[in-house]
């Protein structure tokens, strides 16, 4: 890319443009002054809350001119409307009104990766903070507007997203996804070992509501990655290793799409208290924080199943750390993904992961089809829990969906998860748990999708066999300070 | 990251993901399960106002990756300046939503009282004397005719649920003495429905001729709001012509219950004859327990005997004055709290669904027989902490709370995870305001006259403190043997002061030494302070492991507080401590 020969900085909405320097050299309207602007850098949050991601707002301060080529005071003073508009409407978007994001760029002179086409973003938020500061200072000198037709000196001051987005998102797409299953992606050479944990957009699909009418609830989870490191999600399939004691045994649920194309673990218990199954060994040489998931089935609809894991380097289970405990109670008798909790492990270490489950009383079964390990050491990895929807009866039969997790980044306050029909701009909005805005940090993401279909296992269409799908992510380049 | 979203009930449908734009976001944890959690939300006025008047109790949750960091529901919304102030509660406040009334278990007889004749009929109570002094007693008056020519002319003495209480009563067990003048005499226990008609007849004496009959019953019968014993002369009218009170029907060691889902009922194995602290075989002594009421019930009688020991799962100790035989009956009526606990579950579950979850798997039952456990017009809430306060067999409290899914967790004290701490700060102070290492219970006899069991004294803690601190342990039974559980459930609490702390650490870990998220940490768990010197003495142990009775984890600025089970008098010395967390 070529260099960039002059600074480019401009505020829009898309529609109405402040173009403080316009990538040439030229004069412009709201033309800053030398030296009196450096893009700020953000520093993490402290906050462990989502909020717009995990970096801070910055505030940015700089001095214009206002003028309108000289021409007249009232043009000046038009313009100078128009930036005002630009930054109210700003603060209105932030806090939630239909009104346009209006975005900051910019490229710095000598820039090979930014150009005016193709610049640094950031979400303009409005004043910097809730007192009550003006976000333009206009100077004494505003008396001689009329006879100067020109204002100089003019302070700009206004809260940003905190991290720069070059230019468009890069997607890539993996064409055969099947839930349970972790599926790598990988962006194009050149993409993401830059971008430091920068937004990530998902896209599954698509089936037809014939094939796949309703839709249960799920966990998708993505972890940031490097191509040919070790993954960030892993998955423990029945038979475990620890199956024959403790009334543990398999059986052969080939036909209800179980992950391992044959057994699930099936728990029969002979008392209330728990029982300890070996899942399997973990082999991570850096994750730490362990999420624990499941797909479990309550045989019963009268009984209880509390269900907790453990690490432990002992089979024994001697030195152990546990989650806490999850009830999995009888109102599903289906298959259902489940969470049951967080493992910290304090070293790279290897140990087993166990599961242990207590009946509220016996005389029935529960049955496990795979353990799912996701690290969950940073804001690389994220979780997203959703509900089902009855996608036969909210689009109809025979449509063509997919499911869609848009951050939104830089159009609207709020990130979108929900189904989208196929060449339908809106999509039916789907109740989620987790924070929506993936990340990434990596050069390729790790995705698998835990959900199940009636009676099957996993993502099934209505006939029995698996749905398979496609998974497109769709990533910005993002930096704290340009390049 | 942590996800912050509400919804318009419990699993219900996402109303507002305000992830990005909550502010002043605190959670806060404390005995009773999630606490509160504040927030102040940017809005618009008019979309403020949308959450003030929405019908509906909405659903606040925050998530981290699955797991669930609090939960609850948005009960105090407010207009604030800047949008809106969303004041969620946690699910625990359910169980301040619907008073509870119910009788569980009764042994107390000061509230029976005689039956009027414009209640039965037949009833004529000035023919009789009665009263309820340790025992429920019914004497004929002197020179009285009795009979039933005209109509018939009957004693009763009844007890009254509560009014509109929850739960029928449907087990009875008692001692009874019957002493008749002459044959038909009648006495008996009369189940009756809420208008004095009689629904069953559970057990009744017709008398053969002059003399006297003592046994033991206990029995299950249909669930009815009113119980009564009776006698009457069952035969043409006569004139009573001995003393008042030399003939009568008298009733001790009596038990009324709402549940029979833990009664005993077991048969003799081995052949048992009477004789003093004599082992008995059974088919099963659960739930038996030293000083425990049975009543044994065989073809050549019955009576009541006291628990001296419970030797194995199928053996016991006791007194018996008759001969028993294989197959003859071993009963009582038993009742748990988690009884109480997942009623008053269900009641509230049945009237507020999406506030409680029905859902009764975390309830665990103590193993203490209740005895008088009567609740008028009490909230759960308060009720739970009465029943946690009862403490179980191992002489360890409980506690209760509502934590994720809306579920209730009755369970021993301390059953939360353990966490471990480097302090880099502390403040400590010895204080024997707490310390109890003399303890006695308050009891009461049928009649409610307060008793005082034997005091229990911890040795080691009056030597070690140079001073006896004895305090009372109320408990609310007519049996000793509960009262003492009460205080020694005290007396192992109390017997070490309670050191009031404050400390500062930076980070929280595990057994294993993993570091967790503050989030993970909540009241109910266990502070384990690794780096205090290891040769102080073992007084240290509660300062060294103590247990949080409340968080309050500031998202804005990553920072938790934790409050130990006595902070220290101060405010802001109660900011247990305050460590920051990336993100």
């Amino acid at each position: 890319m070529a260099t960039q020969a002059n600074p480019y900085l401009i505020i829009t909405d898309g529609v109405a443009t402040a173009t403080f320097a316009d990538g040439a050299g030229g004069n412009t309207n709201w033309g800053v002054r030398a030296q009196t602007w450096a893009p700020n850098v953000a520093p993490l949050r402290r906050s462990p809350l989502g909020g717009r991601g995990p970096y801070a707002d910055v505030v940015e301060e700089l001095t214009i001119n206002v003028r309108d080529s000289g021409a007249t005071a009232a043009a000046a003073m038009a313009n100078l409307n128009t930036l005002s508009l630009l930054l109210d409407q700003a603060e209105r978007w932030a806090r939630g009104e239909f009104v346009n994001a209006v975005l900051v760029k910019y490229v710095p002179q000598g820039s090979t990766i930014a150009a005016n086409a193709t610049p640094y973003q950031a979400v303009v938020l409005g004043r910097a903070s809730e007192d009550m500061g003006a976000m333009l200072g206009l100077p004494p000198r505003w008396d001689q507007l009329g006879m100067i037709k020109e204002l100089w000196d003019v302070k700009v001051r206004f809260v940003r997203t905190g991290q720069w987005l070059l230019g468009d998102q890069q997607a890539s797409t993996v064409p055969s996804l099947t839930s349970g299953v972790v599926t790598d992606v990988a962006f194009a050479s050149g993409l993401g070992g830059a971008t430091p944990h920068a937004p990530l957009a998902m896209t599954l699909g698509t089936w037809t509501t014939t094939n796949v009418a309703t839709l249960n609830s799920g966990f998708l989870m993505c972890t940031g990655n490097t191509p040919g490191s070790e993954n960030g999600i892993k998955v423990s399939t029945a038979p475990f290793s620890g199956l024959g004691t403790g009334g543990y045994t398999n059986i052969n649920e080939s036909a209800n799409n179980a992950i391992s194309g044959a057994n699930t673990a099936r728990y029969t218990p002979t008392g209330t208290a728990f029982s300890r199954c070996r899942v399997g060994p973990i082999n991570w040489t850096a994750a730490h924080r362990l999420g624990i998931f499941a797909t479990v089935r309550n045989n019963d609809a009268t009984k209880s199943y509390q269900i907790r894991a453990g690490y432990s380097k002992d089979t024994a289970a001697v030195s152990a750390v546990r989650t806490g405990t999850v009830v999995v109670d009888g109102s599903s008798t289906s298959p259902q993904a489940i969470f049951i909790g967080i493992l910290t492990i304090p070293n790279a270490q290897y140990g087993d992961v166990f599961i242990e489950i207590a009946a509220s009383a016996t005389g029935s079964t529960f049955d496990i089809d795979q353990i799912v390990v996701v690290c969950l050491d940073d804001d690389t990895s994220c979780v997203l829990g959703h509900d089902g929807m009855n996608m036969s009866g909210t689009f109809g039969a025979g449509v063509t969906v997919f499911l869609d997790i848009q951050n939104q980044i830089l159009t609207r306050p709020e990130p979108f998860v929900g189904v989208h029909q196929q060449s339908v701009t809106d999509g039916i909005a789907l109740t989620y748990r987790g924070d929506a805005r993936f990340r990434t940090g990596l050069t390729e993401i790790n995705v698998l999708w835990l959900t199940t279909s009636g009676a099957k296992w996993r993502f099934s269409q209505g006939g029995g066999s698996l749905q398979t799908v496609s998974v497109t992510a769709r990533q910005f380049n993002a930096y704290l300070t340009p390049v | 990251m942590i996800h912050y979203a509400i919804y318009d009930s419990p699993g219900g449908q996402l109303l507002a993901d305000y992830t990005h734009k909550a502010r002043g976001v605190r959670i806060s944890t404390n005995s009773r399960g999630y606490a509160d959690c504040a927030a102040q939300i940017p809005l618009s006025l008019p979309e403020a106002f949308i959450w003030y008047d929405r019908p509906g109790l909405p659903h606040v949750e925050l998530t981290d990756n699955g797991l669930t960091v609090w939960e609850g529901r948005l009960e105090d919304p407010a207009i604030i300046g800047a949008g809106l102030g969303a004041a969620a509660l946690g699910y625990s406040r359910a169980l301040q939503d619907i008073p509870y009334t119910a009788l569980w278990s009764l042994t107390m007889v000061d509230d029976f009282r005689p039956v009027l004749a414009t209640e039965i009929a037949t009833a004529v109570p000035d023919r009789f004397v009665f009263d309820t002094q340790n025992r429920v007693y019914i004497a004929q008056k002197k020179n009285e005719v009795f009979g039933t020519t005209g109509a018939a002319k009957q004693a009763y003495i009844a007890y009254l649920a509560p009014d509109q209480s929850s739960r029928t009563i449907i087990g009875v067990s008692f001692d009874f003495t019957i002493v008749t003048p002459a044959a038909n005499w009648r006495a008996g226990f009369i189940a009756q429905n809420s208008d004095f008609s009689t629904n069953s007849i559970p057990w009744l004496v017709n008398s053969g001729g002059a003399g006297t009959v003592t046994g033991s019953i206990n029995t299950t019968f249909t669930g009815v709001p009113i119980v009564s014993f009776f006698m009457d002369l069952n035969a043409a009218n006569a004139t009573y012509l001995g003393e008042t009170g030399a003939n009568f029907l008298r009733i001790t060691n009596l038990r009324l219950v709402t549940s029979t889902t833990n009664r005993i009922n077991t048969t003799l194995t081995a052949n048992r004859n009477a004789g003093a602290s004599v082992t008995a075989t059974v088919g099963s002594t659960a739930r038996m327990y030293v000083g425990q009421r049975l009543q044994i019930v065989g073809g050549g009688g019955s009576e009541s005997v006291l628990v001296e020991g419970v030797t194995n799962a199928t053996q016991f100790v006791a007194t018996f004055v008759n001969n028993y035989v294989i197959g003859d009956a071993v009963l009582a009526h038993v009742v748990y709290a988690d009884e109480i606990a997942k009623d008053i579950v269900a009641g509230v579950a049945a009237v507020n669904s999406t506030q409680l979850s029905s859902n009764a798997t975390l309830i665990q039952s103590p193993g203490v027989d209740l005895l008088d456990e009567v609740y008028e017009d009490q909230y759960g809430a308060d009720v739970l902490d009465y029943l946690a306060s009862r403490g179980d067999t191992s002489l360890r409290r409980w506690e209760w709370a509502v934590w994720d899914d809306r579920r209730l967790t009755f369970q021993p004290h301390g059953s939360g995870r353990t966490w471990y701490v480097d302090i880099t700060d502390l403040e400590v102070i010895r204080t024997l305001e707490n310390l109890a290492n003399s303890v006695y219970a308050t009891y009461q006899d049928p009649t409610g006259r307060i008793l005082r069991s034997a005091t229990n004294a911890d040795s080691f803690s009056v030597s070690k403190y140079g001073l006896t601190r004895r305090q009372v342990a109320p408990a609310s039974t007519t049996l000793v043997a509960q009262a003492r559980i009460h205080r020694d459930t005290i007396l192992a609490d109390q017997k070490d002061p309670l050191p009031q702390a404050r400390i500062a650490f930076d980070a929280v870990y595990d057994a294993t030494g993993g570091k967790h998220l503050l989030a993970e940490v909540r009241a109910g768990d266990i502070f384990v302070i690794r780096n205090l010197p290891p040769t102080l003495s073992s007084s240290i142990d509660r300062i060294r492991t103590f247990r949080l009775t409340r968080t309050d984890y500031d998202l804005d600025t990553g920072v938790l507080t934790v409050e130990p089970e006595a902070p220290l008098p101060t405010l802001e010395a109660q900011l247990a401590t305050t460590i920051q967390e990336p993100s």
